[in-house]
């Protein structure tokens, strides 16, 4: 590589995909139709959704059975990646309480990665709280923010992570 | 038939003067009634009597009064003097009973009759006390949940009633002396209509704009803040300081219509359910030509036989995650395309990890989870916005410095210039393994 090819510098970078984006007679351009459509090819996958995300909590609840028997590091990663996961796929089919519930396991593992073991009855039964919950949520196929229920699930891991300064 | 065509003056008997006329015992609208009700509406109870104005559709209702006075009395409508009172046989003031000595023919009953008005000026401002917060609140809090339903879903009739419920403020504000409120929902009538002329949905930040004006107004009636001298700078520091707080997120906003149909995408993500749902999304668009992979690393050897227009990638993935595959793609000696747009996907929104992945060289972020809209939105930054790249010793990838303000005064930390270079496109099918377009290896 030569000197001059190392230097810093600004590439003017030419890219052919405005041109090619530019709709022409006859051509599919994404249109509001087109975007509400695509929304709705979301929510007919919500069924499916429901369906995958019962095997996540299934993975949830060994993960969680394998930690609460030894505490260790690495099931404690394994919870967090699958809710890290769910947290991630609930609001786009509609389950945004899964969102909510799963992005606050997240924070309560982080939390708990901060410390190192052994972790105490309570906030075992944090994680329970959590897990508890969203088995709640896809049972009864909770959408959107959940009213009241919704309300009352959130309030109660929000004063359960509250007493555990989490 | 013909008769009926022919123009003509028509004649139309009013009984109103005579059922203007008052009886012994009837309630009458003196001067002084209207003069200490406007004085009571406008905050200042010692106004002095004011002139009519002409025809407005700002009306008070007191000015309404006089307008009718003027009518039953058969006068000019756009006369500019004060209306003379019907019932004036006898003048009676509400604040101070004249003596009955003092006006002829003026009796006992006349001061009962005193007595009655002045009452019943005290019973219409005890109304008009007790309406005001019923009214404000009402109002406020259907503007609230008008504008919440709005940012929930756009449509034309809901952004109408948001309209109509300012649209009424702004009438009745000036009208119970919270002059203020009126400018705020004049401003906020403004806005929607200028909203009302785009096709696209409402984005976050117009949305956000519409509360802003709806918390000033609270702001207004929490500080209960009446008439305009002095306020304006107040309100509008407050405003400001609202307006600070508003999300400067346009992710959700619409841009014009684009045909992504031709264009190719590599979608990598170990969840073969967010791979079928960011999938999904892109047939919706009519996108046929989309590729898939499971982690990083397949992701790498499938670009080598499918050099796609942009890489959507998510980032938590075992062998190889994305952030890992997009240094990949940007330095590695053998990357088939240094300078491929990849949008990456995260769950991930704290500061610290963002800015990891800015710094290895992703286009654009998308916080899961995601929306047809916001995925769309992301690719059309790219096509409408190509960075140019930045290559030094610590960084190639696009020039993180989105915005480029010709205000900045600090401390300018590129201290070389850097050199431009232009760099031709490179298309679909070439080979790039021959490193023209690769960067420095010593690239981090």
């Amino acid at each position: 590589m030569t000197e001059e090819e190392t230097k810093d510098a600004i590439l003017d970078v030419e890219t052919d995909l405005k041109e090619r984006a530019k709709p022409r007679p006859g051509d599919i351009a994404v249109s509001e139709n087109m975007l509400s459509e695509a929304e709705n090819v979301i929510a007919s996958m919500a069924n499916e959704y429901i369906t995958w995300v019962k095997d996540d909590i299934t993975r949830l609840e060994g993960f969680f059975e394998q930690f609460a028997a030894k505490q260790d590091a690495s099931s404690l990663h394994e919870i967090f990646e699958v809710s890290h996961d769910m947290k991630g796929q609930g609001g786009s089919f509609g389950y945004n309480l899964i969102t909510t519930v799963t992005g606050s396991l997240c924070k309560v593992i982080e939390a708990l990665q901060k410390k190192a073991p052994p972790y105490g009855e309570k906030e075992v039964s944090a994680i329970k709280v959590h897990i508890d919950a969203i088995k709640l949520i896809a049972s009864e196929h909770i959408k959107g923010d959940g009213g009241d229920v919704g309300r009352q699930l959130v309030d109660g891991i929000d004063a359960v992570k509250k007493k555990l300064n989490m | 038939m013909a008769e009926d065509k022919k123009g003509v003056i028509i004649e139309i008997k009013s009984d109103l003067l005579e059922k203007a006329t008052a009886r012994p015992g009837d309630i009458v609208v003196s001067d002084d009634m209207l003069d200490s009700l406007e004085g009571f509406i406008s905050g200042k109870p010692d106004t002095p009597p004011k002139e009519v104005k002409p025809a407005d559709e700002n009306l008070s209702k007191v000015e309404m009064l006089s307008k009718v006075k003027s009518v039953i009395a058969g006068t000019d409508k756009r006369t500019r003097e004060k209306p003379t009172a019907k019932n004036v046989n006898i003048v009676i003031s509400a604040t101070s009973a004249p003596k009955t000595e003092d006006v002829p023919g003026m009796n006992d009953d006349c001061l009962v009759r005193a007595k009655d008005d002045s009452d019943r000026v005290e019973t219409s401002k005890t109304l008009i006390k007790e309406t005001i917060p019923k009214w404000i609140k009402n109002d406020v809090s259907r503007l609230d949940s008008a504008i919440a339903n709005l940012a929930e879903k756009h449509s034309g009739a809901q952004l109408r009633i948001v309209f109509g419920i300012a649209n009424n403020m702004r009438r009745q504000g000036e009208f119970f002396g919270f002059n203020l409120i009126s400018f705020v929902a004049t401003m906020l009538c403004h806005v929607i209509e200028l909203l009302e002329k785009k096709s696209s949905p409402l984005s976050l930040d117009e949305v956000a704009m519409m509360k802003m004006h709806a918390d000033t107004i609270k702001i207004v009636i929490g500080n209960q803040i009446k008439g305009t001298d002095g306020k304006v700078p107040v309100v509008s520091e407050k405003m400001l300081k609202v307006a600070k707080d508003i999300p400067a997120n346009t992710t959700d906003e619409v841009p014009h219509a684009k045909d992504i149909a031709h264009m190719s995408f590599l979608v990598v993500d170990d969840n073969k359910h967010m791979r079928a749902l960011v999938k999904s999304i892109l047939h919706s668009f009519g996108t046929k030509n989309v590729h898939d992979a499971a982690n990083g690393a397949e992701a790498y050897k499938e670009l080598k036989v499918f050099p796609a227009d942009v890489i959507i990638t998510d980032w938590n993935m075992a062998p190889m995650n994305g952030v890992e595959f997009t240094r990949m793609i940007r330095t590695d000696k053998d990357s088939p395309n240094p300078f491929t747009p990849i949008i990456m996907l995260t769950g991930h929104t704290e500061r610290h990890r963002i800015m990891n992945a800015r710094d290895s060289g992703v286009n654009e972020l998308l916080a899961k989870p995601i929306s047809a809209k916001g995925l769309y939105s992301r690719i059309c930054a790219i096509i409408d916005n190509p960075r140019e790249f930045v290559r030094t010793k610590n960084y190639f990838g696009p020039d993180r410095r989105r915005k480029k303000s010709d205000d900045y005064t600090g401390i300018e930390r590129r201290k070389t210039p850097p050199v431009m270079i232009p760099i031709p496109a490179v298309t679909k099918n070439n080979d790039s393994d021959d490193g023209e377009n690769l960067p420095s290896s010593d690239a981090v």
